[in-house]
């Protein structure tokens, strides 16, 4: 377990500094893909719903620390339900099928996008326009679906080596 | 206990946590949360600053293999000798445009009697709901909140957060942003925001205000204002929308893109001085008063760039 959380924590900071380094140069019309929500519903397609919830805490509270304006843990919350409610959704699909993984990136992602800039409005020092939320929202969720089985594979990958606690690995 | 009721069991936990950290983030403005943040900026920065290295030629790289592309497809008898000046092309285009994002640089810094310090862009927010960027200078060069950050085409934004070695940046185009702003030609004043990916917004103090598509917007000076005069901001895209009741609005393209930030300078110091007569200032009843040159001295001793105003919002400036 300890050598579980080690390994995570490592890939959460890795894949922050990514996110803030790499990603703008890649920005369509100014947007990006949410790296750590992606992280966050990929472990929760693959581990359940408690791997979701603590993964989803930490690269939430990762989001939170290197950002200036929103309320800390507002990220935090947001990527913690999203990892919880996917984790739970999974079994109510065909766990093997293609599509599976990609109805929950789209839908985990939407939510996650618009709920955390819906609370990032209310909670932040300035209101962000409800259509520009919208549009963030749509974007996440369709580019999420199309990364979803890259990463899918990092977290099989992890996931083989250092198993999650009484967690049935789905394959 | 089964893994479903414990999954529940660890959300429910971890909410309480969150929802005790947001509260306690707006309960301690400027508290050990804050510090948090300092030194999460902090302990990124190096792994940021090597990324952002890595990552720059590889997009320069990626830019020039679609230009070898096109050309390929339009010449196939060329191939050989364009794969054969691939790299040399790749090299001179990145060290022709470092060459001139550095000479605007140094001519905006010659062309203004200001005290810079240059500085390059490590990392950008995580976040689609913030712009923000980390900066590679920070209190041991001098720089404090609240200072401006410009680059070769204009205004960026200003300092929100400092640690010894790196900074933040809040960016023009952020909602929390604003500015104390007039046109270039006519010299109507008004306060600029950011509005995200949107074009930012000039709200002008004057209803009647002459504003129109093509005016180029630049920082306005008050009294204990962070922006000297001049910056150039953007230009005027939109005609301007007068249905408020006491002002006026335009849209504003930003002259600096913000997703191929680089090499910036932050403003350390700045002399206060009039800002430029107007040319032809039509008469209206209801302009603000205005100095001129006979009234106010043309230049003063340098100040000091932050002039933090504690009482008002992160991002409003007067």
């Amino acid at each position: 377990m300890i050598g579980r959380a080690f390994v995570l924590a490592l890939l959460v900071v890795t894949v922050a500094a990514a996110q803030t380094a790499l990603l703008p140069f890649v920005a369509v019309a100014g947007f990006r893909p949410d790296l750590l929500l992606l992280l966050t519903i990929a472990f929760a397609v693959h581990d359940g719903p408690e791997s979701g919830v603590r993964i989803g805490f930490g690269a939430g509270l990762a989001t939170d620390l290197l950002l200036q304006t929103s309320a800390l843990g507002v990220a935090a919350l947001t990527y913690a339900v999203v990892g919880y409610l996917v984790g739970v959704a999974r079994p109510y699909l065909a766990t093997n099928s293609l599509t599976a993984p990609l109805l929950l990136a789209f839908g985990g992602s939407t939510i996650g996008a618009l709920v955390l800039g819906l609370l990032s409005s209310f909670l932040g020092d300035a209101p962000t326009d409800l259509p520009l939320i919208l549009t963030v929202a749509a974007f996440t969720g369709v580019v999420h679906t199309l990364l979803i089985p890259l990463v899918l594979r990092l977290t099989r990958g992890i996931s083989a080596r250092f198993p999650a606690e009484g967690t049935a690995v789905t394959r | 206990m089964n893994q479903r009721r414990r999954a529940r069991v660890v959300l429910a936990v971890l909410v309480l946590a969150s929802l005790v950290l947001v509260t306690a983030d707006f309960r301690s403005e400027g508290g050990p949360l804050d510090g948090l943040r300092g030194v999460a900026t902090s302990t990124m920065e190096p792994v940021q600053r090597a990324l952002a290295a890595v990552a720059r030629p590889v997009v320069d790289v990626f830019a020039n293999v679609g230009e070898l592309w096109s050309i390929r497809a339009d010449n196939e008898q060329l191939r050989d000798r364009v794969e054969a000046l691939e790299q040399r092309q790749l090299s001179t285009d990145a060290i022709q445009r470092e060459n001139e994002r550095l000479r605007a640089l140094l001519d905006l810094r010659e062309a203004n009697d200001w005290e810079t310090v240059t500085a390059s862009t490590v990392a950008f927010t995580p976040s689609n709901f913030e712009w923000t960027i980390t900066i590679d200078v920070g209190s041991d060069d001098g720089v404090r909140e609240d200072m401006p950050v410009v680059e070769g085409a204009g205004l960026v934004g200003k300092v929100i957060q400092v640690t010894p070695s790196s900074s933040r940046v809040l960016l023009a185009i952020d909602p929390n942003f604003s500015a104390a702003t007039r046109s270039a030609s006519a010299g109507d004043v008004g306060v600029v925001t950011g509005q995200g990916s949107d074009l930012m917004r000039m709200v002008a103090d004057d209803r009647t205000a002459s504003l129109a598509p093509g005016d180029e917007i630049v920082t306005n000076n008050y009294e204990f204002g962070v922006f000297p005069h001049g910056i150039p901001v953007g230009i005027v895209e939109t005609e301007p929308d007068a249905s408020g009741q006491l002002s006026t609005s335009v849209l504003v393209r930003p002259f600096v893109d913000f997703n191929r930030l680089s090499e910036v300078l932050v403003i350390l110091s700045f002399p206060t001085e009039a800002p430029p007569p107007v040319p032809d200032l039509p008469e209206r009843s209801l302009d603000p008063p205005r100095l001129v040159p006979d009234e106010a001295p043309a230049t003063e001793p340098p100040v000091e760039a932050p002039s933090p105003a504690p009482s008002e919002g992160e991002g409003t400036e007067t």
